[in-house]
């Protein structure tokens, strides 16, 4: 009883720890500039894949692989802003599909360059040990030790940096973080980079060591979307609760049922918030 | 008391007929419109098509499929332009309608109409479990509630034992007929529903559909119902998409996990992106823009020596820039621009 207890809660916490990566970046571009980003998934992917053209095929180190791949999807989060966002002049509708237009073609260009089926990522740390009993693999305690240091280095960077001071400026009032000199467009577009930097790192810390395939950036956007609805759209500390909330009940269903179950978890936890509480948790009553 | 009533019976009459009179002569001014002539073309050369193409791989892929898929792309044009619920997880009727008509075509044996009007309704129930809750959301938030709908029908087929089985040996419509009836069959259906969802959006239900879109608070002050309408456009949209998901298994003769497969829910957007939102026929002639764009793409290709992964992959590269591109810089669609510069072009030639 009390192993399958603890294997419940480690599980959870790391299953918790990628989602918190995962829909952090998401809820920080929501809650800035009210997009919702559907090439957040694609983002993932993009990193994982460029990752392993680095490591993998033109046989660079790997924290070298780290840093180009991180790098690149940080761009392509800024040109998404500069040059699809921005220009839909906040119609929320066109940036939603100008943003599915994006995801539909990172997917394609992945399946023409390294196909559709599954692909084995080689980890970055083999091996397995111990926790309380428990078989985890070093990839995942790293997975969780990385999680916890971005998590509080992001939240410090919000509350005491001179750009993160202008991003909860914007989140709270573009017009008036305007009128007191804050570019926010460009906050918006630091944003987007920033949710690429988060993302890429989930992709870094959780994809090497386990395959995976182009479709699964649908999978990530809707674990993302899960996490936010259930945290409140726009709230970092709802989305750090939610992600252990679902991680942690995904492990239950997992480890008492089986996991092909589990996976159904966040989304029928989505549909009774939508139900129930459709602004989550922690989210701000909406204004109408 | 007679003659009252005559009175108002021939005058209930009257207007009825004013009322078909006026139809009919909308009915002609459309016809000479030029529009109306490009339709009767382009129909008429539907009807020649199957007895000019006698490759039958060919009259499959370039015109019973669009035909499928444009119908799939009307229904959810009728939710998307005309209430402005933007829905991410059509998806999940296309499989709902499909994978029950072909579970009553082969498991239960049941004459293939009855079976696609079947798959529909369930397709209607299967909407209207959805719609309830994710009518609470908006914008946004509402194409993302659906996604994940579409993800959970999904994941039915992944659940081992209490999961949904594949069924195969389904027949294209129906074992006897040929192909060429299939195909008049399937241009009929196409042609019913989409004139359907026309009439419809002309009528003042569609009317009352386009305030909903226009001001939710507006259509509340003027008396219009906006959960029953809503619903409603849900449940005819998600009739459609069924009977669409029933001919697209009829089509592979096959129902499986992928006719719920996620990226039909994005296919209809792309139609739509191509063809123009809010028309009903843009997202038709989308389907047929894109499906056969994506045909000449695979057989370009698929000669070429430098490119190694050919054929269907790159060519969903190279339209997935073009879609990108288009909904970036021609945010109305393409129907309504080509529409106008023919019509311009043929003007001039006629003016000489």
């Amino acid at each position: 009883m009390i192993e399958i207890l603890t294997s419940i809660m480690i599980y959870g916490i790391i299953f918790g720890s990628t989602y918190v990566l995962i829909s952090l970046g998401y809820t920080l571009v929501y809650g800035v500039g009210k997009i919702l980003n559907i090439a957040h998934g694609a983002f993932y992917l993009i990193t994982a894949y460029i990752f392993y053209l680095i490591r993998d095929e033109l046989f660079f180190p790997f924290p070298l692989a780290i840093i180009f791949s991180l790098i690149i999807t940080m761009i392509i989060g800024a040109l998404t802003h500069i040059l699809l966002i921005k220009p839909m002049h906040e119609n929320e509708i066109a940036i939603l599909i100008v943003t599915f237009a994006l995801a539909f073609f990172i997917e394609q260009f992945i399946t023409f360059r390294w196909g559709f089926s599954m692909l084995y990522f080689p980890p970055i740390i083999p091996g397995s040990t111990q926790v309380l009993g428990v078989s985890v693999y070093y990839r995942r305690i790293f997975l969780v030790i990385a999680t916890i240091i971005i998590v509080v280095s992001f939240m410090i960077f919000i509350k005491k940096s001179r750009i993160g001071k202008s991003i909860r400026a914007v989140s709270q009032d573009k017009e008036a973080a305007m009128l007191s000199g804050i570019n926010s467009e460009r906050i918006i577009t630091y944003t987007l980079i920033i949710s690429g930097f988060l993302v890429g790192i989930a992709a870094i810390l959780q994809v090497p060591g386990t395959s995976t395939a182009p479709h699964r950036g649908w999978g990530i956007l809707t674990s993302a979307f899960a996490v936010v609805i259930l945290g409140g759209l726009g709230s970092i500390k709802g989305t750090v609760i939610a992600a252990y909330i679902i991680g942690i009940s995904e492990s239950l269903v997992g480890e008492l049922w089986e996991y092909t179950y589990a996976a159904l978890v966040p989304l029928i936890i989505v549909l009774i918030v939508l139900i129930i509480r459709p602004r989550g948790l922690f989210g701000k009553k909406e204004v109408k | 008391m007679n003659r009252m009533e005559k009175k108002i019976n021939s005058k209930i009459s009257q207007s009825f007929t004013d009322k078909i009179k006026s139809r009919i002569i909308g009915l002609k001014y459309w016809l000479e419109s030029f529009v109306g002539k490009l339709t009767i073309i382009s129909l008429v050369g539907l009807i020649i098509i199957p007895f000019v193409l006698t490759d039958s791989l060919n009259l499959k892929y370039l015109f019973i499929y669009p035909m499928i898929f444009a119908i799939f792309a009307a229904s959810w044009d009728l939710l998307a332009g005309f209430v402005g619920n933007v829905s991410f997880g059509h998806s999940a009727f296309l499989g709902v309608g499909g994978y029950l008509t072909a579970f009553f075509v082969v498991n239960l044996n049941i004459h293939w109409m009855i079976a696609l009007l079947f798959g529909g309704l369930f397709s209607i129930i299967t909407g209207l479990l959805i719609a309830i809750p994710a009518l609470r959301l908006k914008g946004p938030y509402f194409a993302l509630g659906t996604l994940m709908f579409g993800f959970i029908m999904f994941r039915l087929f992944f659940m081992g034992e209490i999961g949904l089985e594949e069924i195969g040996g389904v027949p294209f419509i129906s074992e006897e007929l040929n192909l060429t009836t299939v195909y008049f069959i399937i241009l009929v259906i196409m042609v019913a529903s989409l004139v359907f969802l026309f009439v419809l959006v002309k009528s003042n239900f569609g009317t009352r559909l386009k305030s909903i879109r226009d001001d939710h608070k507006g259509a509340k002050a003027s008396g219009i119902n906006i959960a029953k309408y809503q619903i409603i456009a849900f449940a005819i949209s998600a009739f459609f998409a069924g009977i669409s998901g029933g001919l697209f298994v009829f089509f592979n003769r096959y129902a499986g996990y992928y006719a719920f497969n996620v990226t039909y829910s994005f296919y209809p957007i792309i139609f739509t992106a191509i063809g123009g939102i809010a028309t009903i026929s843009g997202p038709a002639l989308g389907t047929f823009v894109f499906l056969w764009a994506q045909e000449i793409l695979i057989k370009l290709t698929s000669g070429l020596p430098f490119i190694e992964e050919a054929g269907l992959p790159f060519a969903l590269v190279c339209l997935s820039i073009v879609l990108i591109l288009m909904v970036r810089f021609v945010s109305n669609g393409m129907l309504k621009p080509v529409v106008d510069n023919l019509k311009e072009l043929k003007d001039v030639l006629l003016a000489k």
